[in-house]
């Protein structure tokens, strides 16, 4: 499975197939979101809009208007001068909307407005006629039906053929005056041609509203309507058709195409999400460096970069779209591509966090929190102390409050002397007590320091402390009396194991003396029995043995407890190792086994004690003697370097050595194989010991069957003044 | 014949004493604390004392001091499970003339008894007419007839062993190291790395002392050298 979802190409199959769908419905959402921002939901054709509709009714009062402006003449604030008013030659040029309110006059907006309505390619046709005059008002394009039309019965019968005619057209309204009703295929769903706006539009061109003064009222009969497909592409009509139908496109496209957008997105983006942090050949979620960040640095590491390319992407989608006059999709597309990436990335980057359990344990503000919670926690737990310094840091903050009080006092030398001086001993009260702490600490640090020195019957002087520094101190030399009493009480016990070895050594002793010596008198008693001339001869070695374990233990026993005087005096080491030999020498002749020494000519001095130091040799060479493979070499080499020489003596073990050098210089180890033989096994355990009170280090190696002691004396660095 | 006296609190370790002895010849009494030895020492002839140190009544230390004070000059030999330094020192300095740890080899026992009592009953008695005669205690070195004698008894020597002892009996006292022992006696320099001397002075040992391994005469200042204790 995780190889599948650390498979590269099946990620980037996943992030082309997202990619797309997200860009078919972010700019399908756009599009939609455009339409529905323009029109209302329900809005299937331009003639339901409510632009079209309000846009509608305003040209219908524009034609009550006008022709309320052709009966009567201009009504307005204006003053009106017909001599200038040249229709057509209004119409041979293009118009513009005045641009500013402000600075057009009404003149000009009405012109403006009366020519466009006039203007002879127009989707928008009317056709006025005035009942009771039988004058006729009409669009360009009507001209030559209308000038066909003469008398009354003509006017009812073009009315049947117009009504014929018009019904076909998308939009339509008719006004009759006289009987004030009308007729319409408009929608009225925002209200707009209403019979309130009706009303007014046909008050007006009968001249209700303008002209209150007359007497008699005009009827007439006002047909509007809207040319079928908007054959001006350019006028107000035109424009809102095209925009309304680019738009309608656009949006019916959309919402076709965003479903399955949208499903393959989130399909898309749940593999995107199960397969994010997979690597092939990693085990478990893989972050990547920015992973790591914390969450908040991720995070707006990548909102800064989405803000940044967005705010370039919708410069450069205007730029597209405005300038370049290229499809808005397009525009659409380019900051897309630009915002993408990192909106993924940064999206991915938290899955990731999420997935390895990292989003919150990574974030800076949680950890804060935790902290504030640890810190908190703490304050409470700790209150004895936290409590004091919490108090403090009040009175401290309480007499400033109150300092800055004198302040309020009108300005005069007396306050501001006052505000000084209070705030001077606020200052120096809470340096005061902030030092006295720092000084115990130090205090405490330094008095501690002594007794970690190995001086346990040091006191660390607590009287002029303050809490906590005191209880602190108070405590820790409890922990010194504990120390210096458990010291004391450990020599005592090594002292009296000592003496006790001691006084059961002398009182075996004795019995001891009796066996030997009986063992001795019976051994020349005439025996008849060979066996048991044998058996003592057992007897009375074993009887020797026991003398020399015994003393051994006395020994290894003064030794370990350092209950041995020491003479310390200037040896020469070269000296007492070939004494050390001379002793030795016919015993390891008698084990065939070769010497092979290695010593400085000169004499090498160290300050210790002749018979301790001859006793470490001494029990090196007899363990040589006693385990030595017979027939071997065994190497004694004396080395010196500037600080200390080193005695080491090398051989063959006869037996395999199974055991580590630290088991072998235990009290009572041996190697196993040698447990039967003389000795009592103490011998290193003794020489260990003589060698730690002498300040020396005695040491043993063990490699296959190479058996290694080491002993290494500090060099006497002045020469001994009294050479021998 | 000498008589001797034996003292101990342990009537087991008397009595096989006393076997040892009376085979030798030496007539026995038997003291169990110190107060009998001094009954029977100010009562008797006696030659020489076996005295055991720890012992109920009066202990062998307090004995030898008492006996001393009253000026008997019997040789004492300590005889005791106290085999610490500053015990051996102690017993010397009461007055005590030789020290023997228990549990003791009877050899040795009868060795150093017998030549104890040669010393206390012959010294003086030698003839010092000679000139060239080196001696420290009952150690004496005759150069005029290349002889020596412990304890009156003559000891056999190889050359070498005897000039390396006349040596140090000559300058007794005085620690000599090994390498100028060898330039000395083998009259040419020594380059070290030769335990020659070391051997030699081991085999003398053997020789002269009752217990080599405890030498009375021939000491060994580890790491500085051989001397002849001055007695």
């Amino acid at each position: 499975m995780n190889k599948i979802k650390g498979s590269l190409p099946l990620k980037i199959m996943v992030h082309i197939i997202l990619f797309i769908s997200g860009l078919i419905v972010f700019v399908g959402t756009y599009h939609t979101l455009k339409y529905l921002d323009s029109y209302s939901v329900g809005t299937n054709s331009f003639y339901e809009t409510s632009d079209f509709q309000s846009k509608y009714l305003k040209y219908v009062e524009r034609v009550a208007v006008y022709v309320d402006y052709r009966e009567r003449g201009y009504t307005g604030n204006v003053s009106y001068n017909s001599d200038n008013i040249n229709l057509k030659k209004l119409f041979e040029k293009e118009v513009e909307k005045p641009k500013t309110p402000e600075a057009a006059s009404e003149q000009d907006n009405f012109d403006y407005y009366n020519t466009i309505l006039n203007n002879a390619n127009t989707n928008f046709i009317y056709y006025v006629i005035n009942l009771s005059t039988g004058a006729k008002y009409y669009s360009p394009s009507l001209e030559s039906f209308a000038t066909s039309i003469d008398d009354e019965e003509d006017i009812l019968a073009s009315m049947d053929e117009y009504m014929n005619k018009v019904e076909k057209n998308p939009a339509y309204l008719i006004i009759n005056t006289a009987t004030e009703r009308y007729a319409t295929n408009v929608n009225r769903n925002y209200q707009y041609l209403n019979d309130e706006n009706l009303q007014w539009v046909m008050d007006y061109i009968a001249g209700e509203i303008s002209n209150t003064f007359s007497d008699s009222r005009d009827e007439y009969l006002i047909c509007t309507s809207i040319d079928i497909g908007f054959p001006n592409a350019k006028d107000e009509f035109g424009t809102m058709y095209t925009e309304y139908q680019r738009l309608y496109s656009s949006y019916k496209e959309s919402v076709s195409q965003i479903p399955l957008a949208f499903l393959f997105l989130l399909l898309f983006l749940v593999v995107a999400i199960t397969t994010s942090g997979y690597k092939k050949g990693v085990n478990g979620i893989h972050l990547i460096k920015f992973d790591q960040l914390f969450t908040e640095a991720g995070f707006f590491i990548t909102v800064g970069i989405l803000l940044a390319t967005s705010y370039f992407g919708i410069y450069l989608k205007r730029f597209i779209s405005d300038h370049l006059h290229m499809s808005v999709t397009y525009g659409l597309t380019v900051f897309y591509i630009l915002v993408y990436p990192f909106a993924m990335f940064g999206f991915l980057s938290l899955v990731r966090r999420l997935k390895a359990s990292e989003l919150f344990t990574n974030s800076i503000l949680i950890i804060s929190l935790k902290y504030l919670v640890v810190f908190l926690k703490d304050f409470f737990r700790q209150k004895s102390f936290t409590y004091r310094v919490a108090g403090l840091l009040f009175i401290f903050i309480g007499i400033q409050v109150i300092a800055l009080f004198t302040l309020y006092h009108p300005e005069s030398a007396v306050y501001n002397t006052l505000f000084s001086i209070i705030l001077t001993a606020d200052y120096v009260f809470l340096s005061m007590k902030l030092l006295k702490a720092a000084i115990d600490y130090n205090k405490l640090n330094d008095e501690t320091k002594k007794l970690t020195e190995g001086d346990f019957v040091h006191k660390i002087p607590v009287e002029d402390m303050c809490f906590p520094a005191k209880t602190l101190g108070n405590y820790v030399n409890r922990i010194g009396d504990g120390l210096s009493l458990a010291v004391e009480e450990k020599l005592k016990s090594e002292r009296l194991k000592t003496e006790l070895i001691t006084n059961v050594s002398h009182d075996i002793k004795t019995p001891l003396t009796s066996i030997i010596n009986y063992i001795d008198l019976l051994r020349k008693e005439d025996l008849k029995n060979e066996k048991a001339a044998g058996y003592l001869d057992v007897l009375s070695s074993k009887s020797w043995r026991l003398k020399n374990l015994i003393e051994d233990l006395v020994e290894v026993s003064k030794a370990s407890s350092g209950n041995i005087t020491l003479h310390l005096e200037s040896l020469n080491i070269v000296e007492l190792v070939k004494q050390a030999m001379g002793e030795f020498e016919d015993r390891f002749i008698n084990h065939r086994l070769d010497t092979i020494v290695t010593f400085p000519s000169e004499p090498i001095y160290i300050k210790a004690d002749g018979r301790s130091t001859y006793r470490i040799i001494e029990n090196i060479f007899s363990n040589v003697n006693k385990y030595a493979l017979e027939g071997t070499r065994v190497y004694v080499d004396i080395v010196t370097d500037d600080i200390s020489v080193t005695v080491s003596v090398k051989n063959i073990s006869k037996n395999k050595l199974n055991i580590t050098s630290e088991e072998l210089v235990e009290r009572f180890v041996r190697g196993d194989t040698s447990r039967n033989t003389e000795g009592s096994g103490l011998g290193l355990s003794i020489a260990q010991s003589l060698a730690a009170l002498q300040d020396a280090v005695f040491d043993i190696v063990l490699d296959g069957d190479l058996f290694k002691a080491v002993v290494k004396f500090k060099l006497l660095t002045t020469s001994p003044k009294d050479k021998v | 014949m000498y008589t001797i006296l034996v003292c101990d609190d342990d009537k087991d370790i008397v009595d096989a004493i006393e076997i040892y002895l009376s085979g030798e010849g030496y007539t026995i009494l038997k003291a169990y604390n110190g107060k009998e030895a001094i009954n029977l020492i100010t009562n008797n002839e006696v030659h020489l004392a076996l005295m055991d140190i720890m012992m109920p009544e009066m202990d062998g230390i307090r004995t030898t001091m008492k006996l001393r004070e009253q000026n008997i000059t019997l040789p004492i030999i300590f005889l005791t499970a106290k085999s610490e330094d500053n015990d051996k020192i102690l017993g010397l300095n009461v007055g005590g003339d030789d020290y023997i740890t228990k549990p003791f080899n009877p050899l040795e026992l009868m060795a150093r008894v017998k030549s104890t009592l040669r010393r206390y009953t012959k010294l003086g008695s030698i003839v010092t007419e000679e000139e060239n005669i080196y001696s420290s205690g009952g150690l004496i070195v005759n150069d005029d007839r290349k002889e020596v004698y412990v304890d009156d008894e003559l000891i056999k020597l190889t050359p070498i062993e005897y000039n390396l002892l006349k040596l140090l009996v000559k300058n007794k006292g005085k620690v000599f190291s090994i390498n100028e022992i060898y330039e000395l006696i083998w009259n040419e320099p020594s380059y070290g790395a030769d335990n020659i001397v070391a051997v030699h002075i081991r085999h003398i040992r053997e020789k002269i002392e009752i217990n080599p391994k405890e030498p009375k005469y021939l000491k060994v200042a580890w790491g500085i050298g051989y001397k002849i204790e001055k007695y």
